[in-house]
């Protein structure tokens, strides 16, 4: 066999010497001919022929590099785009070589000019035919792929009785290339696909020992059912799949993470044991594997969640709950992948973390300084975490956060001294600092209106500190002086209208409010721009009430101005609005109370036109895709050709939601179900491949914990918590703690001790991020040569907090809690409820 | 699924171009030169750009781009990790620096690694080892020829990352820990981030299908071994991934890290540090802003890793002003110089012995501006390598190698510390 074997690259004995001609070659790479060829020189007149004079005379060369270098030529004139097309008669005479490397590049022309001349091409058929019965796997493999690579339509006859040979192929990889022929075929004629009906044999072949075989066929399935959202699922086909995916390769095991999010596990175990299954994966270093794992760890979540108002079992825990452990068990693998990838990965795993944020908003937050920016980061890269670190403010972590970008105000980059202060903004807007944050972006922000050098972030600072007044408008007299003087500079149009719009707002303080705006009505031909215009107007009605005397004439001055001007539509409908109104009445306080009613001011934390619940909520459905990345739907970037459906399957399952109903299946399905039974997959996941991640009492391990608690926490028991339920943010400091502590007498406290715990977990850490999954916080916490000890609280809907002491016995492994209640009386059956949630937090 | 691969040179020609599905055609290349190559930001640019309905992510090797076409709604992190698995197979075949010029002198080789590491827009087998197996031209040295029996299974095997039979006189195993540490200290002196990525790079030269066992000081495991007797705490790691060669289940399990290792060289795993990160230099800065045309900045560096082992490749930027003039520059030893591209001094010191404090004072002169314009202050940046020292404290415990045939093998450990962006504020 060896002998037979083609593909031997050792220098030919007698050949010439390699010579290295090439400074920057290594060495080996040179090409084999005696004189360096240069195959990029100017493409003169006649190169074509001479090449064409060249491969004449290929037949009669013996020397195997030289054949080698004119092929080399050919496919170099080919690469540059010049149409060599011509020696098309003279490079099928080459076809017949038993030297592999020639072969590939023959192959390589004719795919590249078949469609062109596909009378020629044809003739070439019967050698690639032929030689898709070569006795060297390799060969059939090359002359599979060859062929089915030609697409000219006609060939179709030819092609499918080898592909449908070299699925039997002894070789798994012929039987892999023969997969993707299948594929290429369907792309070229669906009529003549559907007649050799392939779909039957692929869905078999899903049982190739050689995975590879498995990954293509898995691809190629996809495809071709795109139209009915990919591939049919059934339970047998998944778990079958699930089991092997240790065995496949590190793009192969991505073909079966993506069809995860589409399966719907037949019950809530089976749901928790995939997860453990795909817990490894997290620890990969090939960042596609980890967010095709968070993606499928969040499906399974939305699909075994209970949902508010279904009547599914009371017990199982809710969507959200499911998704927040989640996101808490993925966060350090992100943040570990973030911080060790290129730039390019960092890039697109931020947009990752930041739409995980959204959805979970506070299980990032004691990650923030990841998210500081590095002097180094490409600019885009500093964009996405400078946006990223707003979100992450917390009443901890927020004067840290603002004094970070702060520091970024001034940077050389223009961008990201607007997005900083439009960051430090948004902070304030969500309330989401503590107490006293507000005030004190609020100085910075006016710090900056100062900042004559730049520009920009003045400009920038008008505008948030307009938002912030709209959100908060106590704080309007303490920014007001600095007004009158910042209009003076601020050259940019939108920071002119924002504080134009401040003055009118802040009238009641600025001694000179109506002189400032008197000088911009004055001036109001040389106004450009409309929205100056507009807050011009409004600023001045505003102002008309607030200080009347001073301002009447010359609100009857810009109102006529305003009118008159009709280069914007919208001012002057707004300008004869106003006027109107005013005369309208003959009492002004009417006019008084449309105008200044305080219902402008807001009372959520974001703009309306910010609001973007729809769209988030359909990229969660695409994850892992462009779609994160460019932020818009699927729809609005890919052709229809290319538009995958995401259909849930299979339809046998019961799905949590009526939205989801039985999606229209292939019939050619339902079949496989009986192959796959005949095929001795066992219904339950073999335990062998759950062991290592299983609890020893054989209870599930929820979301891989394991790694961090000697036993893990099984699905959470809320059975009794239907009552009770906690606010996921809690701001309380220790002082506060204290002194509620102690208004609740010793007496009053419910007192649970020595609950015995399977093991005792490992650090405070560990126990602590699994309690705040739970809405349950961490005051403080410690460790004891022999105990650990916490001091926990949380805070009922209602308001009432309840505060906890918890000391865990390391030998043996004990729980101990004093449960204090603070702001009404003790209800035992709560504070049970509390009880059970942190035995459930710990594992039990 | 991919459509079409491109090499294209820094001046936006098609060197290497690939086209997996018609969708795309070559002319797709020109929109990219204009909206990409020759866009004036062109670094600044995100590596995804979508140029009406076709994504096209891109990432460099020196001044090459390798582009990877999309009509469809891809898995971008997937399409990512293609082509950085396609640039470590050029690196494999033909050098670590592959340039321009040795891309084109191999084309047909090129050319058979894009068919071979992807059919119809889907990755295949990407594997250096195996791919080394049946496409051996360029660097990579013709082994024994194998049977094309076992040659196909290779291909497509389960253990697709290394193969049976390999032989060697002397078994060998090199372990190079690499650590970079991450530091931002704010004008005040407070820590704002310090953090350690580490790498553990093998290079292993064993017969047979070896089964290894490795051992870190991690803190876990060690506070399972000893408990009771804590001698030495171990390195509290944050968060690791591994080479897909290491059992991950087990890992879960009981901590231990075991794997049968592809031949040669390979990237064992990667961690995490936060905590208790020992940085090797502190730096005291002091800058004096007098009027608007003097400027006065003093730095004292402390080396604060042991005295038998020095630092070596030290390079300390300090930012200057953009108006500077003159500059006068004292240093207690290595050299410094003012070099006005950069807008900074920079202060080079070969080698750097550990305890060792020096000192940089630099008088500015700066010329008056039009229109005086703050400073904004950039930060100083360090570099550096500390051969023999982890920033985090991790070092290799054990490494235990068993093969039916019980040979004996060497082991060489190594450790570097480097600087990633180690920045202090002024």
């Amino acid at each position: 066999m060896a002998s037979t074997y083609p593909n031997s690259n050792m220098p030919v004995p007698g050949g010439p010497p390699p010579t290295n001609g090439h400074p920057g070659m290594p060495p080996g790479a040179a090409p084999s001919s005696t004189t360096p060829p240069d195959y990029f020189t100017e493409s003169r007149k006649g190169e074509v022929n001479e090449l064409r004079a060249l491969l004449r005379t290929f037949g009669t060369e013996k020397d195997r590099n030289r054949k080698r270098d004119i092929m080399k030529k050919v496919i170099a004139y080919m690469t540059l785009g010049i149409d060599v097309s011509r020696l098309f008669t003279e490079m099928m005479l080459a076809i017949e070589t038993r030297d592999l490397v020639i072969k590939k590049m023959v192959y390589l022309f004719l795919c590249n000019y078949a469609e062109t001349h596909p009378d020629l091409a044809q003739m070439c058929t019967n050698t690639l035919v032929k030689d898709c019965g070569n006795e060297d796997p390799m060969v059939r493999g090359l002359a599979l792929r060859a062929l089915c690579s030609l697409r000219l339509p006609q060939m179709i006859e030819y092609t499918s009785e080898p592909l449908r040979k070299s699925l039997q192929d002894g070789h798994a990889y012929v039987r892999k290339t023969g997969v993707m022929g299948i594929l290429k075929m369907y792309h070229l004629n669906q009529e003549e696909f559907d007649k050799a009906s392939f779909n039957d044999i692929l869905y078999d072949m899903l049982r190739d020992p050689d995975s590879s075989v498995v990954t293509n066929c898995i691809l190629v399935l996809n495809e071709i059912m795109a139209d009915s959202g990919g591939m049919a699922l059934n339970r047998a086909v998944m778990l079958h799949l699930l089991n092997r995916i240790h065995e496949f390769s590190e793009f192969g095991i991505l073909s079966v993470l993506d069809l995860v999010p589409r399966y719907i596990p037949a019950n809530d175990d089976e749901g928790f044991q995939i997860m453990n299954l795909l817990d490894p994966v997290l620890r990969t270093a090939n960042a596609g594997a980890v967010v095709a794992t968070i993606r499928a760890f969040l499906s399974i979540a939305d699909a075994v969640g209970k949902r508010p108002g279904d009547d599914r079992d009371p017990d199982s825990p809710t969507v959200d709950d499911l998704k927040r452990q989640v996101v808490v068990r993925i966060k350090a693998p992100l943040v570990t992948l973030i911080a060790s990838s290129s730039n390019e990965l960092a890039y697109v795993l931020l947009k990752y973390a930041d739409q995980l944020i959204d959805l979970c908003p506070g299980i990032f937050d004691d990650e923030y300084r990841q998210f500081y920016v590095k002097y180094s980061d490409p600019t885009h890269i500093q964009h996405s975490k400078v946006r990223i670190l707003a979100k992450l403010a917390n009443p901890q972590s927020a004067p840290d956060i603002v004094s970070e970008l702060s520091e970024l105000v001034a940077n050389v980059d223009d961008t990201m001294g607007r997005i900083a202060v439009r960051s430090m903004c948004s902070i304030a807007l969500r309330d989401s600092g503590g107490e006293g944050a507000v005030e004190s972006i609020a100085m910075r922000l006016v710090e900056m209106l100062d900042l004559q050098g730049i520009p920009h972030v003045s400009s920038e600072a008008a505008v948030s500190l307009a938002s912030l007044v709209r959100r908060h408008p106590s704080i309007a007299s303490a920014i007001s002086a600095p007004l009158p003087r910042a209009l003076k500079y601020v050259t940019e149009q939108s920071g002119k209208a924002a504080l134009i719009f401040l003055i009118g707002e802040c009238g009641e303080s600025i001694i000179e409010a109506p002189y400032v705006l008197e000088k911009v009505i004055d001036s109001y031909e040389n106004i450009t721009d409309d929205p100056v215009k507009t807050s011009l107007l409004a600023a001045t009605v505003t102002l008309f009430f607030k200080r009347p005397s001073e301002v009447q004439s010359m609100l009857g001055r810009l109102l006529k101005k305003a009118t008159d001007d009709v280069s914007s539509q919208d001012n002057h409908d707004r300008a004869l609005f106003y006027y109107r109104l005013l005369r309208s009445s003959p009492d002004p306080s009417v006019a008084k109370s449309i105008i200044t009613s305080k219902s402008m001011a807001m009372s959520t934390d974001h703009f309306a036109e910010e609001d973007d619940t729809e769209l988030r909520a359909a990229l969660m459905n695409e994850f892992n895709t462009l779609c994160t990345i460019y932020r818009c739907k699927p729809e609005n970037f890919i052709d229809e050709e290319n538009l995958v459906k995401f259909v849930k399957m299979p339809p046998e399952h019961p799905l949590p939601r009526e939205e989801a109903a039985a999606p229209v299946v292939d019939p050619g399905v339902n079949h496989i179900s009986d192959q796959f039974g005949a095929a001795a997959i066992t219904d339950a996941l073999p335990s062998d491949a759950v062991a290592p991640a299983a609890a020893p009492s054989g209870e599930v391990d929820l979301l891989g914990f394991g790694d961090d608690f000697g036993s893990p926490p099984p699905a959470v028991n809320t059975s009794s918590l239907q009552t009770l339920s906690l606010k996921s943010s809690v701001s309380l400091s220790g002082d506060e703690y204290q002194s509620k502590w102690g208004e609740v007498a010793d007496t009053d406290a419910v007192v649970v001790s020595a609950l015995p715990l399977r093991a005792a977990p490992v650090s405070t850490d560990a126990v602590e991020g699994s309690l705040s999954a739970f809405n349950l916080f961490t005051m403080a916490s410690g460790e004891l040569p022999t105990e650990f000890k916490f001091f926990l609280y949380c805070q009922e809907e209602a308001g009432g907090f309840y505060l906890i002491q918890a000391v865990v016995q390391k030998a043996p492994a004990s729980l101990s809690l004093t449960v204090k209640s603070h702001g009404y009386q003790n209800d035992p059956t709560k504070v049970n409820q509390v009880v059970e949630l942190i035995k459930t937090s710990l594992g039990e | 699924m991919i459509s079409m691969i491109m090499v294209l040179n820094q001046k936006g020609e098609i060197m290497i171009s690939r086209q997996y599905r018609d969708d795309v055609s070559r002319v797709a290349a020109d929109s990219f030169r204009i909206q990409v190559i020759a866009a004036k930001e062109a670094s600044s640019q995100p590596p995804i750009k979508r140029i009406e309905n076709c994504s096209f992510l891109y990432t460099r090797h020196l001044n090459m781009y390798f582009v990877a076409l999309t009509k469809s709604n891809v898995n971008p992190a997937l399409v990512f990790e293609y082509l950085f698995q396609k640039i470590r197979v050029l690196k494999a075949y033909l050098g670590e620096e592959f340039d321009e010029s040795s891309m084109r002198n191999n084309m047909t080789l090129i050319y058979e690694l894009m068919d071979e590491t992807m059919d119809f827009g889907y990755p295949q087998n990407c594997a250096v080892d195996v791919l080394r197996l049946y496409i051996n031209l360029g660097n990579v040295k013709p082994q024994d020829e194998p049977e094309p029996e076992q040659l196909t299974k290779q291909i497509t095997g389960a253990i697709d990352w290394r193969r049976e039979g390999i032989r060697y006189k002397k078994n060998e195993v090199y372990i190079d820990v690499l650590e970079s540490v991450n530091l931002l200290i704010s004008s005040t002196g407070s820590i704002l981030r310090s953090e350690v990525t580490g790498r553990v790079q093998m290079n292993t030269k064993l017969t047979g299908m070896p089964e290894c066992k490795f051992g870190l000081n991690d803190k876990l495991v060690i506070e399972k071994e000893s408990a009771g007797n804590r001698k030495k705490p171990g390195v509290e790691i944050d968060d690791c991934t591994f080479h897909r060669c290491v059992r991950l289940g087990k890992f879960d399990a009981d901590r231990t890290i075991t794997f049968i290792p592809p031949d040669g060289e390979f990237e064992l795993m990667r961690y995490r540090v936060n905590d208790n990160v020992n940085l090797p230099f502190r730096l005291i800065p002091a800058v004096q802003e007098e009027g608007q045309t003097k400027c006065t900045i003093n730095l004292k560096v402390i080396a604060n890793f042991s005295e038998k082992l020095f630092a070596t490749h030290v390079v300390i930027k300090v930012p200057v002003p953009k108006n500077t003039s003159k500059s006068k520059i004292k240093n207690s030893f290595g050299r410094a110089k003012y070099e006005p591209e950069q807008n900074a001094i920079v202060w080079r010191i070969k080698r750097f012995p550990g305890k060792a404090e020096c000192m940089l004072t630099v008088d500015l002169e700066l010329v008056r501006t039009v229109r005086p314009k703050a400073w904004v202050r950039p930060p100083i940046n360090v570099e550096f390598q500390v051969p023999m020292f982890t920033a985090s404290g991790v070092h290799v415990r054990f490494l235990r190698v068993y093969d039916k045939s019980g040979y004996h093998t060497n082991r060489w450990v190594r450790y570097i510390t480097k600087a990633g962006g180690y920045q202090v504020r002024i």
